[in-house]
């Protein structure tokens, strides 16, 4: 496949600390914290109540809307309470509370017998009741994006192993150590939606991912490997569509505007774990990592364990951190406790020292145009923030404030320091409460 | 000199038609009673009505689509040359400003994080906040920018309406992102400052003057104008008497009672009997026969004044603990003179 | 064909009316702080130049100069530009009732702006041909038009730029206009 290079982006260091490091299987703590809300849509409702005992595996909570995903236990013990704790998101969200009995009790796992002859319908009801979610952060519910309306027609399945967060080396040691469930679960999504090739695109930074992979797929011709340039945010799906395909979404659009379907390739190992085994999604690859964690490690980690052990696990710190960020430095969420538990979506867990964290005040813009250079997306991020800040978020929203994937990289790239990415959450959040207004 | 004149008449008088065929043509009906409306209103377009700009506001005035109280803004002044000018009567509303239910002590909340960002309550909203507090007020003045009057400040952190300026347009009601800000009349003396809805422990572990939810106020007050609504305690503005004896039993003090002193009602000799003050005693504090001298339970006044303001006897009297008259009783108001319908004029 | 052009060329960039001759500066501060406002005026500015460029050539050539009452031109010229512009105010309040209340008073004020006077003299002192007036008066309105968008274009920008606080406002105003001016000195010896 014929690569382009999509226009803008920025080159942050990409520290790999632990590309090295295999993955390392956490044990599970004494209290497990579910959040009832770990996917786009409506959180979901409890099946249980408090002094239930739950097996591991057993589904814990149903989809509370259309858009919306199963939660399953990933221990065997009580159901302690239901309350609000401490979440990724920053406020305080209704949790299961699971005392684990560290029995590690199982429910009957049940597989989809001979998927390769399954009906589409019947693969994905499993992808469903295995609460499957986008695990590369975006957290959408994976049935509904394997079932697009009737009237776009995909062609082309592109999976992302691209991981161009500075840091992260999750998706990396899972294409190295499990390559086979990647591919696996990629030839299960083809089937889904009758396709005879899918991609993979990796960035060329992972050649010993890109090497294993071709090996893997040296005489199979359903399955092609993408080498892609190292810029970020190549992962990005929008970036990733127009990398691989040349294809453009439209503004306002979604991946199957165009066509495209776009899956991350820890969701390929869940899909897969969920019809050949029957394993709904209970736990994921966290990297640990930063200057300041004493040995920064890739940890097989299950939901709900509060980062604290995770952080443990890696040797605690050298030094009090400045931030610790869930997720990527650029994208990711600032966390303010270490009862925050980790979720469907926790890619990493980044612990930067003060030395590295920049506190400038931002001064006035400079007009120097780094921001339109650098945005993938050929936004005015100076302009729009300009609106933004006059309280003119119509204007703004005619600038393509709405198509703004908050990459980060005009943030980044601002020599004034000016919190670009910051405006354009709040304008985007503005732009919503008025459209929920009038509608 | 002639042809100067001829010249300018002629000139003036084509003028003068042409223009005056252009005004038949090109007419167009504009109402002068929505331009004087325009002219009257504060001019302020601060848009609490609803509408764009004040020009707005005197148009669907005239439409009769809104009533003259609409305006928060104008001034009773202003009030009375509108209803003059729309030759409607003016129905007197109470004065209201806007309450911020929020007062913890800027000494004892601490941060949960350093926050460093954009300026703004939405944006530290976003992110949960900086405060221990999931509830309370940000300091960052998202209110203080909404508001076009300068009546809200930003003090030790917390948002503080000026009442004197407030004009209950409500622009800083929309603004705050916690939904802290409330519309209350002038004359709702006691207040809930709290808007924290975590059970009790979860409350006294980030502040200490925040509301527990205890229902010690619910209990004290004599009306049943206050009730738990969300771990919360709520005043019913219609049914408060303003007596304070919530604000008096909250034991974290996040009831204030912003009205004057409250004393104990004393019955002195003059006491003709009439039973009235009893009837009317919402705490049931005062007993006595008919005719006979009645008396005040002080533990059970809750100092609503009612009976102070019935008694017609120069009774009724307002003391402190150590029994010292701090206020007399109210004069005997003097009985209009009614006009006998049967005089001649 | 080319002096006419040269004409134009010149009235609109060289000798902008107001960049240049400096007339007409106060709707140019006053309606330049809407792209849409200052459009709008400038269509009202082209119409009334090109109107009373024509009627006023023509009293002059025909009615006054034969007459031997040049001394009356002031007063004439002016009385029918006030008409024109009382005409024009008509129109657009029935046709364009936003523009007229964006307008405000600066829409009767074209009748005192010293552009349109400027024009008409200018016209009369410099000699031209019906047709030369012709291209004169509908480029010097192009070029007001002109020097007024430019201005509101680049106050809409500033509106919501960091501006300090002592130079906000008319300050700034001010100074973008001299720099426009400035910058429109580029244009000497084009023609």
């Amino acid at each position: 496949m014929k690569t382009r290079r999509f226009p803008g982006g920025v080159h942050p260091p990409e520290k790999k600390l632990t590309a090295k490091v295999p993955v390392v299987k956490l044990p599970a703590p004494e209290e497990i914290v579910v959040p009832l809300s770990m996917h786009i849509g409506a959180p979901a409702k409890p099946l249980v109540a408090r002094g239930d005992r739950v097996l591991r595996g057993q589904a814990i909570a149903e989809p509370g809307g259309f858009v919306s995903a199963y939660i399953h236990s990933p221990v065997s013990g009580k159901v302690k309470k239901i309350e609000p704790r401490p979440h990724p998101m920053g406020r305080a969200l209704p949790s299961i509370v699971i005392i684990n009995d560290g029995l590690d009790e199982c429910v009957d796992f049940q597989p989809v017998d001979d998927w390769r002859n399954a009906e589409p319908d019947t693969l994905i009801a499993a992808i469903q009741k295995a609460g499957i979610v986008g695990m590369g952060g975006a957290l959408f519910p994976t049935h509904v994006k394997l079932k697009p309306p009737p009237q776009f027609t995909i062609d082309t399945v592109i999976i992302n192993g691209v991981e161009c967060e500075p840091y992260l080396t999750a998706d990396h040691r899972l294409m190295l150590e499990q390559p086979e469930k990647v591919l696996e679960g990629l030839r299960i999504i083809l089937r889904i939606l009758g396709l005879k090739k899918g991609y993979i695109g990796i960035e060329a930074n992972k050649p010993d991912a890109i090497e294993l992979l071709r090996m893997k797929t040296a005489n199979a011709d359903d399955i092609e490997i993408v080498d892609l340039h190292v810029k970020y945010p190549q992962g990005g799906e929008k970036t990733l569509i127009y990398a691989c395909t040349g294809r453009e979404v439209p503004s306002g659009g979604l991946p199957m505007n165009c066509g495209c379907v776009v899956q991350n390739v820890g969701t390929m190992a869940a899909i897969c774990d969920a019809i050949t085994e029957g394993k709904p999604l209970m736990e994921r690859n966290v990297t640990v990592t930063g200057e300041c964690i004493k040995n920064p490690v890739n940890l097989l980690a299950r939901i709900g364990t509060p980062i604290s052990k995770l952080i443990e696990a890696a040797g605690g710190f050298t030094e009090t951190p400045a931030k610790i960020i869930g997720g990527g430095p650029m994208m990711g969420m600032t966390q303010s406790s270490l009862d925050v538990p980790v979720t469907k979506g926790t890619s990493g867990l980044v612990c930067l020292p003060p030395s590295l964290v920049s506190t400038s005040d931002p001064s006035p813009c400079l007009r120097c145009g780094s921001c339109v250079r650098h945005c993938p997306f050929h936004l005015l991020p100076t302009d729009i923030v300009r609106l933004v800040k006059a309280g003119r978020v119509d204007e703004a929203a005619d600038l393509g404030l709405m198509d703004c994937c908050e990459c980060g990289s005009c943030s980044y790239i601002c020599p004034s320091h000016i919190e670009l990415l910051q405006w354009m959450r709040l304008g985007k959040a503005e732009v919503m409460a008025n459209r929920k207004k009038t509608a | 000199m002639l042809t100067a004149v001829l010249i300018l008449s002629l000139l003036g008088l084509i003028s003068a038609v042409g223009l005056g065929v252009a005004s038949r043509v090109f007419y167009v009906e504009i109402d002068p009673l929505v331009e004087k409306l325009t002219e009257v209103l504060p001019g302020a377009n601060c848009g609490g009505c609803g509408y764009a700009g004040c020009a707005g506001f005197a148009a669907a005035l005239a439409a009769k689509e809104v009533g003259i109280n609409d305006c928060s803004v104008a001034d009773s002044d202003t009030k009375q040359t509108l209803a003059r000018l729309l030759g409607v009567e003016l129905t007197e509303t109470a004065k209201e400003v806007a309450v911020v239910h929020c007062k913890f002590d800027p000494s004892k909340m601490q941060n949960r994080f350093e926050y460093k960002g954009v300026s703004s309550c939405k944006a530290a909203n976003m992110l949960g906040g900086q405060l221990d507090c999931s509830y309370g007020c940000l300091g960052f003045g998202d209110c203080v920018k909404a508001c076009n009057f300068n009546a809200i400040v930003i003090k030790d952190g917390l948002a503080e309406v000026i009442p004197e300026k407030c004009t209950s347009c409500g622009m800083c009601v929309e603004a705050c992102p916690r939904n802290l800000i409330q519309i209350h009349s002038l004359a709702q003396k006691v207040l809930v400052l709290c808007s924290n809805k975590d059970k009790a422990k979860a409350v006294s572990s980030v502040c200490k003057i925040g509301c527990i939810a205890c229902n010690k106020c619910v209990k004290a007050c004599p009306v049943e104008a206050i009730s738990m609504v969300n771990q919360i305690a709520v005043i019913d503005d219609e049914k408060c008497i303003a007596c304070g004896a919530c604000a008096r039993e909250c034991p974290t003090n996040c009831i204030f009672d912003f009205g004057e002193t409250h004393y104990v009602a004393q019955i002195n000799d003059k006491c003709t009997g009439c039973t009235l003050c009893a009837l009317k005693c919402p705490a049931g504090a005062i007993s006595g026969d008919k005719k006979q001298m009645h008396v005040v339970d002080p533990k059970k006044c809750v100092r609503c004044r009612i009976c102070y303001d019935i008694c017609n006897f120069e009774s009724i009297e307002l003391v402190n603990e150590e029994g010292k008259i701090m206020i007399p009783p109210r004069p005997k108001k003097q009985r209009k003179k009614k006009k006998d319908s049967g005089e001649a004029a | 064909m080319t002096s006419l052009l040269l004409i134009a060329v010149s009235a609109v960039l060289v000798n902008n009316f107001v960049l240049a001759r400096f007339l007409g500066i106060c709707p140019f501060l006053g309606v330049s702080k809407r792209v849409e406002t200052a459009f709008g005026m400038g269509m009202a500015v082209i119409f009334v130049m090109t109107m009373a460029g024509i009627v006023t050539w023509l009293l002059q050539t025909y009615v006054l100069t034969p007459l031997g009452a040049g001394y009356l031109q002031t007063i004439v010229f002016i009385l029918v530009i006030a008409a024109f512009v009382q005409f024009v105010e008509m129109v657009i309040q029935k046709m364009r009732p936003s523009l007229y209340q964006a307008l405000g008073i600066f829409l009767p004020l074209i009748t005192t702006n010293c552009a349109v006077l400027g024009m008409a003299v200018l016209t009369i002192q410099s000699g031209y041909t019906f047709i030369e007036m012709l291209f004169f008066s509908v480029a010097a309105g192009i070029g007001f038009t002109l020097a007024l968008v430019l201005l509101a274009g680049l106050r809409e920008r500033i509106e919501f730029s960091e501006v300090p606080e002592s130079m906000s406002g008319a300050a700034i105003a001010l100074i973008t206009a001299g720099l426009l001016s400035l910058a429109f000195m580029g244009f000497a010896g084009l023609v």
